[in-house]
């Protein structure tokens, strides 16, 4: 079924609209809930609120690229549940991405508060920058959280390769950041 | 602002870049665009090699023609079997170049015969014929030497002429007859299908004789199919249909003495009256 149909069948207020969605991209979601709160029940529960969240918001919403709208949702819900855990339950690959980010502020204390939208801005613009592989293998890591290992098999390229160009890309970020007089 | 900061941030980038790395239909598409691109890429390669290919292939043969004379008319022609010969006793073929059987035959034969003394030998096979340009290439054999991969030209302005070209070279032969109509071959004499009409096989011969005459000189055995000595039959595959018979020459009767064997064992010779210098000249 394609992406139209589905949010078709929410603006319908069909319940197979939940059963499409799920047949159609549960896993994708479920993985991505996964790879940020580190437990298979958290995933479960934040891909079923999701879906509500789905169905609540479209209409009115009617989202053109409807996988990335889920999954946003998906990846907020999971974030905002993963920041309201306590440390010892926090998972992981987040611990390790928000380190691996983290070296793009060098110098916490000289840190400007930024609104989060204006974060998110400058990050888009920073992403549409990079090459096309370079898009990729940021998005991956670090929106869908993904190891290394997975994106050298989606990619085809070695792990070291890998490696090698998120570090690339963390010191352009940093340089873009401070650039855009984020960090000082 | 922290590590967090930044993985919330990213929450607000476009769907447009999310959708096309992590969902999967994108992702097949990009992966078939991709897979398109390899293919382009590699019939261009494959392209090029044959472009190569082809540059080299024509580059070598240029070269390779290069070494032959472009004018094989005006070039000077190297002869060979130009060895001097004793005339021949019987007055009946006097040579000292190749001949050629007559056209149809040894276009149907596909087989070169060249003079050497006295005999004709079987020089070589021909193994392509090109018609329109009566030019075809072979293996020759000629004075105990392979003459391999010739070509072969026979001019149409001089039709007894026959040029081969061997190893850059012209070799030149000319047939003393355009339409030889007999050969000996290994000892034996052959007879095309105008010498069949000439001694007359299948006609009431108008002289016989149970011996041949004590002056009458053996020729050899005639070799002939009485069937279909026509183009088309290869003399040499066909020798089980081959009719031997044994010829003489007697000088003083002006007549060659074919055998008629019979079926009840008895010999007949027939004698054909020839003019031994309209047998050496004339094609009959």
């Amino acid at each position: 079924m394609d992406d139209n149909d589905i949010v078709q069948l929410f603006i319908a207020r069909s319940e197979e609209a939940i059963h499409y969605t799920s047949i159609q991209y549960g896993s994708r979601l479920k993985g991505l809930a996964y790879n940020i709160l580190g437990c298979k029940e958290d995933a479960e529960e934040i891909v079923n609120d999701t879906y509500l969240a789905l169905w609540n918001s479209i209409p009115p919403q009617k989202p053109t690229y409807f996988f990335a709208y889920a999954a946003k949702i998906c990846r907020y819900l999971s974030l905002d549940r993963f920041d309201r855990l306590a440390a010892k339950k926090r998972s992981a690959v987040i611990v390790e991405l928000t380190s691996e980010l983290e070296q793009c502020i060098p110098d916490r204390h000289q840190l400007t508060a930024s609104d989060p939208a204006d974060i998110g801005r400058l990050l888009n613009s920073f992403i549409q920058q990079q090459p096309c592989k370079n898009q990729e293998i940021f998005v991956r890591r670090y929106w869908a959280g993904e190891s290394i290992s997975t994106i050298a098999e989606k990619t085809g390229l070695r792990e070291g390769a890998i490696k090698t160009k998120l570090f690339r890309i963390r010191k352009k970020l940093k340089q873009y950041l401070e650039e855009e007089g984020v960090i000082p | 602002m922290n590590g967090l900061d930044l993985l919330f941030g990213m929450n607000r980038i476009d769907d447009e870049l999310i959708d096309s790395f992590m969902n999967s239909k994108q992702e097949l598409f990009r992966k078939e665009k991709q897979t398109i691109r390899y293919r382009w890429r590699f019939a261009a390669a494959a392209c090029l090699f044959a472009l190569v290919s082809l540059l080299t292939w024509i580059l070598l043969d240029r070269k390779q023609r290069s070494k032959l004379p472009t004018e094989h008319i005006s070039s000077e022609p190297t002869i060979i079997f130009a060895k001097p010969i004793d005339p021949d006793p019987y007055g009946i073929e006097s040579r000292d170049k190749l001949q050629f059987e007559k056209e149809n035959y040894w276009r149907d034969y596909k087989s070169v015969y060249a003079s050497i003394q006295e005999n004709w030998v079987y020089v070589g096979k021909i193994l392509s014929y090109a018609e329109s340009q009566w030019d075809f290439t072979g293996d020759f054999q000629a004075n105990n030497k392979l003459y391999v991969g010739c070509r072969l030209y026979r001019e149409n302005s001089h039709p007894g002429e026959l040029w081969l070209a061997y190893e850059g070279q012209y070799l030149h032969f000319i047939a003393e007859r355009y339409i030889p109509s007999w050969i000996f071959f290994d000892g034996k004499l052959y007879l095309t299908e105008n010498w069949l009409e000439l001694i007359g096989v299948g006609t009431p011969p108008s002289v016989h004789v149970t011996a041949p005459p004590e002056d009458a000189i053996d020729l050899g055995s005639l070799i002939y199919n009485s069937e279909d000595l026509l183009p088309g039959k290869n003399l040499e595959t066909n020798a089980a249909n081959l009719h031997h018979r044994q010829v003489y020459f007697s000088s003083d009767l002006g007549c060659l003495l074919v055998e008629i064997p019979t079926p009840d064992g008895a010999q007949f010779w027939y004698y054909y009256p020839v003019d031994p210098e309209a047998f050496v000249k004339e094609t009959p």
